[in-house]
């Protein structure tokens, strides 16, 4: 290896970060060069000079600043509920009242509807109801009777 | 193809907490936040908004715990996360941090954080940080958590998302780069 590659290698060589050939390799070179042992001893110090930098201590009460904050974002997404998750949530219930709504206002007209026809095909039939109903010689019965009565009431008479 | 750790220690304490586990997620923030905070405040190089940043990490796990997918250990996931979470806030607050790099340790940092070293040391650390933050965000990222999470550099590819050449071409521009400020400072006694 020519020393621009060893010296590309010497961080990695640091670290522990070659294979166990390019160990042998550098080693062997190290051994006989000064210019690439001066630069292995440079990142040397550079990494000895690091290790300087201090350490901080973790806030006493951050797992409790954490768990508040983590509660109140629970609180809030449960009071505030997006319209597009309440729309999702109330799909069912509505289409249900929806449906029955309109099934209440179909069946109601088209009652309204065959109704009238009936009553029109009725009318035209000038069928007497008392023939339909089988019972026209209740007409016969003498006045004051009970006939009489019943037939008073199938031709609204008084 | 895709690996699983199964051989994670956390596996299971992240499976739960993707259950909803309180507790499991209560061990995982204690086992991890010195290594988030620590890793905040090198990648910053400030002190500011330290708790913040890592609680937005913590929480993160929270929310995404079921779409972590277990083809990489947690921890490397959580590098993961604390990483792109310093990114983010450089990025967004690069003014402020360059105002804060003018200021002395000692006007910024809650006494309370400060682990207890003598002046000497503190000053001497706060030279080399500086020059630290000084760093292009990769290489300085690349060599943190080399330096001082003893990552291995496949897993510090892994979590910057690289090539392991790359990582390896990245912790050694960072010390060349180093090495033109560090060394002279170190010659003439300052560090």
């Amino acid at each position: 290896m020519k020393c621009s590659e060893i010296k590309r290698k010497l961080s990695a060589f640091l670290d522990g970060e070659v294979s166990e050939e390019e160990k042998q390799i550098i080693l062997e070179h190290l051994n006989t060069c000064d210019r690439c042992r001066k630069e292995f001893e440079a990142l040397s110090q550079v990494s000895e000079v690091l290790e300087v930098i201090d350490e901080i201590q973790v806030s006493p009460f951050f797992v409790t600043h954490l768990k508040q904050r983590i509660t109140g974002q629970k609180a809030k997404s449960r009071v505030h509920i997006p319209f597009v998750e309440w729309i999702r949530r109330a799909a069912v219930p509505i289409t249900a009242v929806v449906l029955i709504i309109i099934s209440f206002l179909v069946g109601s007209n088209l009652g309204k509807v065959l109704h009238r026809e009936h009553a029109e095909n009725m009318a035209e039939s000038e069928t007497d109801i008392t023939s339909v109903l089988g019972v026209s010689s209740l007409a016969e019965f003498p006045e004051g009777s009970l006939g009489w009565a019943y037939d008073n009431l199938l031709i609204g008479g008084e | 193809m895709e690996h699983s750790y199964t051989t994670d220690p956390d596996s299971q304490m992240i499976t739960a907490v993707a259950d909803g586990d309180e507790r499991a997620y209560e061990q995982l923030v204690k086992k991890y936040q010195h290594a988030v905070f620590n890793t905040i405040y090198r990648c910053l190089g400030n002190y500011e908004d330290i708790e913040d940043i890592a609680q937005e990490v913590f929480i993160k796990v929270w929310h995404k715990a079921k779409s972590f997918r277990k083809n990489s250990k947690f921890s490397t996931w959580l590098y993961r996360i604390t990483v792109n979470q310093c990114l983010n806030y450089r990025s967004k607050h690069k003014q402020k941090l360059v105002s804060l790099d003018e200021m002395t340790e000692k006007e910024r940092i809650p006494d309370s954080l400060i682990v207890e070293v003598d002046h000497e040391q503190r000053n001497k650390a706060e030279i080399v940080r500086k020059s630290v933050n000084k760093l292009p965000d990769r290489q300085r990222i690349a060599l943190i958590l080399s330096q001082f999470e003893d990552k291995s550099y496949k897993e510090i590819a892994e979590i910057m998302g690289v090539s392991l050449s790359a990582v390896e071409s990245l912790i050694f521009r960072a010390r060349e780069n180093l090495k033109k400020t560090l060394i002279p400072l170190r010659n003439d006694g300052k560090i």
